[in-house]
C-alpha cells in the first residue's frame, strides 16, 4: 500500500505542478486589465496554494520513501536493491537517495520546496516577479515529475517479495556520502531560483532589481553547491581508494561547471546591485547555470558516461537534451527580444585596473574556466564525432589548462582589495606595499625550505601568499577602522566587524579558505607520489623517510562483508608514529570488493597506504603508498570557505540569543567537519609503540609478579631474557604452556630468565593456570596493557628473546615450541 | 492497486483540490455578492433614482469590510449624485477605444476600460 499511495501522490503532483503553471499564466494574463484585476489576484492566489500543495504532496511522497527504507519494504524494486535488515539506520535513511529513481523523487521535493518558499516568502523587491516566477518554476518542477512519473518509478513492486535486500553500495557508507547529494541538489536545484526570477524579470522589463531580490537564493544554491563538491573530494579521497580526490571526471565536472557560473553570477551581482552594469552578464550567467545544471543531471543520468557516479544506464538522456535545448534557445531568444533594455542599463568598464575591472576579469576568467572544462568534457564526444577518433582529456590536461587560470584567479583575489573604488585605485595598493610583498616571499622560501623547491609551484605560493596578505590585510584594516571609532579591544572590534558586514567578511573569508586550498592544490597536484612496494611479514620498507613494517595479516567478518587488513607500524626515523590498518573488504550482497586506505595526516603531507593483494598464506604483501603534499590545506581551506559562506548567508538578526545560538551551531559544525576528518582515525590505530625489531633496544619494563616482586628488564642486564605475552583465554597461548616450562627447565641457571606478560587477564585464572601447567617461571600481570603498548602487541601470543645487551635478539608471533626455542637460546648463548 | 490506497489517494486528492479551489470561493464569490448590494444600496439611496424606494440599507452607515481585491475602501458620496435621468442624457466617449457611451455607464462596454465619472461623483472602485 505503501508503495501505490507514494505513486499516486507523484501523479498527483504532475498535474498540481502543470495547474500551477496554467493559473499562474492565467493570473497574469487576467491581472493586466483592471476590469479583471481581482480574478487575476484570485488565479494567482490558487497559483500559491498550488505551490504549497505541491510541496506536501511531494513531501508524503518521499517521507512514503523513507518510511519504505526504515520498515525495510522489500516488495517495492528500489528498497530491495539498497538496503538490507543488516544496515544500520542512518545508511538506510541515506539509501533513500542512493540510486535514481530515490535521488529524482528528493529533486522533485526540493524543486517543488524551493520554489514555495522563494514565491510564497519573496521579498518586496521580488513581489512584481513572482508570478512569472511561478510559471517557470512550476514548469521545472512538472519536468522532474513528469520524468520520474513516467521513466523512473521508484515505487515499483517486485512480483515476489524478497527475504533481504542486496545492500546498500558499500562506496556509500560514508557520512560523505550520506550528505553529498543532498547538498549538490540544493545546489541545483537553488539555481532554478535565480533563473526563474531573471526569466520573469525580462518578460517583465524589470531588470534592474531581480539580483537583490534572489540575493539569498543565489548564496544559498551557491553553498550548497560548494558543499556538495567538497564533501565529494572528502568522500573520494576516504573511499575510493587512489588516493586523490578529484579526478576531472565528467560528473565530477558537471558538478563545478554550474558553481563557476554561479560564483560569476554572485560576482556580476554585486556589480548590478552597486549599479554598474553588468546586467547582460549577470543573464547569460544564470541561463548557463540553470542550462549546465540540467547537464549536469543529464551527465549522471544518461548513461553515456561511465563514471563511478553513473546511474544504472537509463533512457532519460534524449529528454533532459531536449529540456537544455529549450531552456537555452528560449532564454536567448528571450534576452534578444529585451536587448535594448538591456543594453541601456549596462555601464562599460573603462579601467581595468579598479574594482569594476577586477570583477570584470574575475567574470571573464570563470566563463573561461567554464568554457574549458565544458570542452574538456565534451572533447571525447566531439573528437570521436568529428574526427573519427576518440581523444580523452585526461587529468594531466585539465590540469595544464586550468592550472594558469586558477592562478590568474588568485592574483586577482589578492588584487581586488587593493584596488580601492575608483580614484583611489592604486593609493591602497601603494598603503600595503610591503605587506603583500612580504607574503609573496615569505610563503615560497618556507615552501622551498619545507622541500618545496619546483619553479612553478613556488610561483603559486607566491601568488598565494600575495593574495593571502592582502585579504588578511582587509580585516586587519577593518578591526583598526572600527577600534578608532569605539575604542573595543581588538577581538570585539572584529566580532563587530564581521558581525555587521556578513557579506563582506563572509566573502573575504570564502576568498581566504581558497587561497588555503590553492596550497593544498599546488602541492598535491606538483608533487605527486606514488609507489607500489611488496613485503614480506615482519619486513621493513622505507618511502620518503618513513619507515613501513608490515607486522602481520588478519581476517574478519562483520554484518555483511568479509575484511581483510594488515597491520603496518609506521616510523619515521626511530620514532613510532603509528600503526596502519589498510583493508579490503568483500560484500556479500552486493558481490562487491573496495578497498579501504589508511591514513596518517600531518602539516606537512598525508601518508596514504592502500592494501592491494596478498598471498594466501599471509606471509607477503603489496601496498600503494601514496604521499600527498600539503592535503591538509585544502581541506581547511574547504572548511574556512564553507564558514565564510555560512556567515554571508546569515540574516541580520539583532537578537543577541539567536545569534549566540547560530555561531554555536556553526562551530559544533565546523568542529564537527574538522574532527571527522583529523580525529577520527582512518584506518590507523596507536598502538603506543610498533612491535620491536630484531637489533632494536627492547623497551624497558617493570612487571609485578604474582609472588608480589617486581622486575624490571632494565635489571636483567647481562642474562637473556626471555619475555613471552599470553593470556589464559587464548588457546593457542595455553598451548605452548608445556613447551615454555620445558625450556625453561632447561636453561634456567645458564643465565637465561623467562618472564611471562599475563595480557589483559586475571589473577585467579593465571594463577589456576599456573598450578595446572606446572609452571615455576615468574609471571606477572600487565595492568593498563602498559607493557603490551609498549611492545605494540596487537596479538598475543607473542615471544621475545632480549640478548643480554639489552636488545631484541628474536621475536616470535604465534605459539613458539621448545625446540625453536631451545635453537635460538643455543645460538645466543654461543 | 488496493482499495486502500485507491481512498487513501482520492482523500488527498480531494483535500489538495479543496485547497487549490479555496481563493476562488472566499474571493469572487462572497465579496462580490457584498460588492453588488452595495452597489444597489447606493444606487436605490441616489435622490430620483428610484423614486418612492425605501431605503432598506443605510449605505451611509455601513461598515463596509475592505473588499478583498480592491485596495480603496468604498467613498460613500457626499455630494447628492446626479439623477439617472440626467446620467443617461449625456452623452461622452471613451477615452481608451472612443466609442460613444453614456455618462451612466461605468465601464465601457467596448474596451472594458474604467470610464471616469466628472460630476463630483463617486471615485471609488468598486470593481
Amino acid at each position: 500500500m505503501v508503495g501505490e499511495i507514494g505513486t499516486l501522490l507523484i501523479g498527483l503532483s504532475l498535474a498540481v505542478a502543470l495547474y500551477t503553471a496554467y493559473a499562474a499564466w492565467r493570473g497574469i494574463h487576467l491581472s493586466a486589465a483592471p476590469v479583471t484585476a481581482a480574478l487575476g489576484k484570485t488565479w494567482l492566489h490558487s497559483a500559491q496554494n498550488a505551490t504549497n500543495a505541491l510541496t506536501a504532496l511531494l513531501g508524503v511522497a518521499l517521507l512514503m520513501l523513507l518510511l519504505a527504507f526504515l520498515t525495510d519494504h522489500f516488495e517495492i524494486s528500489y528498497v530491495a536493491q539498497h538496503s538490507s535488515t543488516v544496515i544500520p539506520v542512518y545508511l538506510k535513511i541515506s539509501a533513500v537517495w542512493a540510486g535514481q529513481e530515490g535521488s529524482l523523487l528528493l529533486w522533485c521535493f526540493l524543486q517543488a520546496l524551493f520554489a514555495a518558499l522563494a514565491t510564497g516568502r519573496a521579498s518586496e523587491r521580488a513581489r512584481p516577479l513572482v508570478p512569472w516566477a511561478t510559471v517557470f518554476l512550476s514548469l521545472t518542477t512538472a519536468f522532474f515529475v513528469a520524468v520520474t512519473f513516467f521513466l523512473s518509478q521508484p515505487f515499483t513492486l517486485l512480483p515476489q517479495v524478497p527475504l533481504e535486500g542486496r545492500g546498500l553500495n558499500p562506496l556509500l557508507r560514508h557520512p560523505g556520502m550520506i550528505f553529498h547529494p543532498p547538498a549538490l541538489y540544493v545546489g541545483y536545484v537553488g539555481l532554478a531560483v535565480p533563473f526563474a526570477f531573471a526569466m520573469a524579470a525580462l518578460i517583465t522589463r524589470q531588470i534592474k532589481e531581480w539580483t537583490a531580490a534572489i540575493r539569498t537564493w543565489t548564496l544559498i544554491a551557491w553553498l550548497g553547491l560548494g558543499l556538495g563538491l567538497l564533501l565529494g573530494m572528502r568522500w573520494a579521497y576516504d573511499v575510493l581508494g587512489w588516493g586523490g580526490y578529484w579526478g576531472w571526471d565528467p560528473v565530477e565536472n558537471a558538478g563545478l561547471l554550474p558553481w563557476f557560473t554561479a560564483t560569476a553570477l554572485l560576482h556580476g551581482a554585486v556589480m548590478q546591485e552597486e549599479k554598474r552594469g553588468f546586467h547582460v552578464w549577470n543573464m547569460l550567467m544564470v541561463v548557463f547555470s540553470f542550462a549546465l545544471v540540467l547537464f549536469g543531471t543529464f551527465a549522471t543520468r544518461s548513461g553515456m558516461i561511465q563514471s563511478v557516479h553513473a546511474y544504472a544506464v537509463s533512457n532519460l538522456g534524449g529528454y533532459f537534451l531536449t529540456a537544455i535545448a529549450v531552456t537555452v534557445v528560449g532564454s536567448l531568444a528571450l534576452l534578444y527580444t529585451r536587448r535594448a533594455a538591456l543594453k541601456d542599463a549596462s555601464a562599460t568598464v573603462e579601467n581595468l585596473l579598479s574594482r569594476d575591472g577586477m570583477f570584470f576579469l574575475t567574470l571573464a576568467l570563470f566563463c573561461t574556466l567554464t568554457l574549458s572544462v565544458l570542452v574538456g568534457s565534451l572533447l571525447p564526444t566531439l573528437t570521436e564525432v568529428f574526427a573519427g577518433q576518440r581523444f580523452e582529456a585526461g587529468p594531466a590536461w585539465f590540469d595544464r589548462v586550468t592550472g594558469p587560470q586558477f592562478a590568474v584567479l588568485i592574483l586577482v583575489i589578492g588584487l581586488c582589495p587593493l584596488l580601492g573604488r575608483g580614484v583611489a585605485a592604486l593609493k591602497r595598493l601603494r598603503q600595503l606595499r610591503w605587506v603583500v610583498i612580504g607574503g609573496a616571499v615569505v610563503v615560497p622560501v618556507v615552501a622551498a625550505l619545507a622541500g618545496f623547491t619546483d619553479v612553478f609551484s613556488l610561483i603559486g605560493f607566491a601568488i598565494s601568499g600575495f593574495a593571502g596578505a592582502a585579504t588578511l590585510a582587509e580585516f586587519v584594516d577593518g578591526v583598526i577602522t572600527r577600534r578608532k571609532r569605539t575604542n573595543e579591544a581588538p577581538l570585539n572590534a572584529l566580532w563587530h566587524l564581521l558581525r555587521l558586514q556578513r557579506r563582506k567578511y563572509g566573502g573575504y573569508l570564502v576568498h581566504l579558505g581558497v587561497i588555503l586550498m590553492a596550497l593544498g592544490i599546488i602541492g598535491t597536484r606538483m608533487y605527486p607520489f606514488e609507489v607500489q612496494t611488496t613485503v614480506n611479514a615482519g619486513q621493513a620498507t622505507t618511502v620518503q623517510g618513513y619507515t613501513l613494517i608490515f607486522e602481520e595479516l588478519k581476517s574478519d567478518f562483520v554484518a555483511d562483508y568479509n575484511t581483510t587488513w594488515a597491520n603496518v607500524s609506521v616510523y619515521r626515523g626511530a620514532t613510532y608514529l603509528t600503526t596502519l590498518q589498510p583493508r579490503l573488504n568483500r560484500y556479500t550482497g552486493t558481490e562487491q570488493t573496495i578497498t579501504v586506505p589508511a591514513l596518517h595526516p600531518d602539516l606537512r603531507e598525508d601518508l596514504y597506504l592502500i592494501l592491494s593483494g596478498w598471498t594466501s598464506d599471509g606471509a607477503t604483501a603489496t601496498f600503494k603508498v601514496v604521499i600527498n603534499a600539503l592535503v591538509n590545506f585544502l581541506w581547511l581551506g574547504g572548511l574556512i570557505f564553507l564558514a565564510g559562506g555560512g556567515l554571508a548567508l546569515w540574516p541580520r538578526m539583532e537578537n543577541r540569543t539567536w545569534n549566540g545560538v547560530a555561531l554555536i551551531v556553526g562551530l559544533v559544525l565546523l568542529l564537527g567537519a574538522g574532527w571527522a576528518m583529523w580525529g577520527m582515525s582512518h584506518g590507523s590505530v596507536n598502538y603506543g609503540g610498533g612491535r620491536p625489531l630484531v637489533g632494536q633496544d627492547a623497551p624497558d619494563f617493570r612487571l609485578s609478579l604474582l609472588d608480589g616482586e617486581t622486575v624490571s628488564l632494565k635489571s636483567l642486564r647481562g642474562q637473556i631474557a626471555v619475555v613471552n605475552f599470553w593470556a589464559t583465554w587464548c588457546p593457542s597461548c595455553v598451548d605452548e604452556m608445556p613447551d615454555l616450562q620445558e625450556a625453561w627447565e632447561a636453561y634456567r641457571g645458564r643465565g637465561v630468565t623467562f618472564l611471562g606478560v599475563a595480557y589483559q587477564d586475571s589473577e585467579t585464572t593465571v594463577r589456576s593456570a599456573l598450578v595446572q601447567y606446572d609452571t615455576t617461571y615468574p609471571v606477572g600481570l600487565d595492568t593498563g596493557d602498559r607493557i603490551a603498548k609498549q611492545y605494540g602487541i596487537t596479538g598475543i601470543p607473542e615471544t621475545f628473546i632480549v640478548a643480554p645487551d639489552g636488545r631484541v635478539a628474536y621475536v616470535h608471533v604465534g605459539p613458539i615450541t621448545a625446540a625453536a626455542l631451545s635453537a635460538q637460546l643455543d645460538s645466543l648463548l654461543k | 492497486m488496493s482499495l486502500g490506497s485507491i481512498f487513501v489517494g482520492l482523500a488527498i486528492a480531494v483535500m489538495v483540490i479543496a485547497y487549490i479551489v479555496r481563493p476562488f470561493r472566499t474571493a469572487s464569490g462572497a465579496a462580490a455578492a457584498r460588492t453588488d448590494k452595495l452597489i444597489e444600496a447606493w444606487v436605490r439611496a441616489a435622490p430620483g433614482a428610484t423614486p418612492g424606494a425605501k431605503d432598506t440599507d443605510a449605505p451611509v452607515s455601513v461598515a463596509v469590510p475592505a473588499p478583498t481585491v480592491a485596495a480603496t475602501p468604498i467613498i460613500v458620496p457626499q455630494v447628492a449624485p446626479p439623477s439617472a435621468a440626467a446620467l443617461s442624457a449625456a452623452v461622452n466617449f471613451c477615452p481608451q477605444c472612443g466609442r460613444r457611451v453614456t455618462a451612466d455607464y461605468r465601464f465601457c462596454p467596448g474596451c472594458g476600460a474604467l470610464l471616469p465619472h466628472e460630476e463630483g461623483a463617486s471615485s471609488g472602485d468598486v470593481a
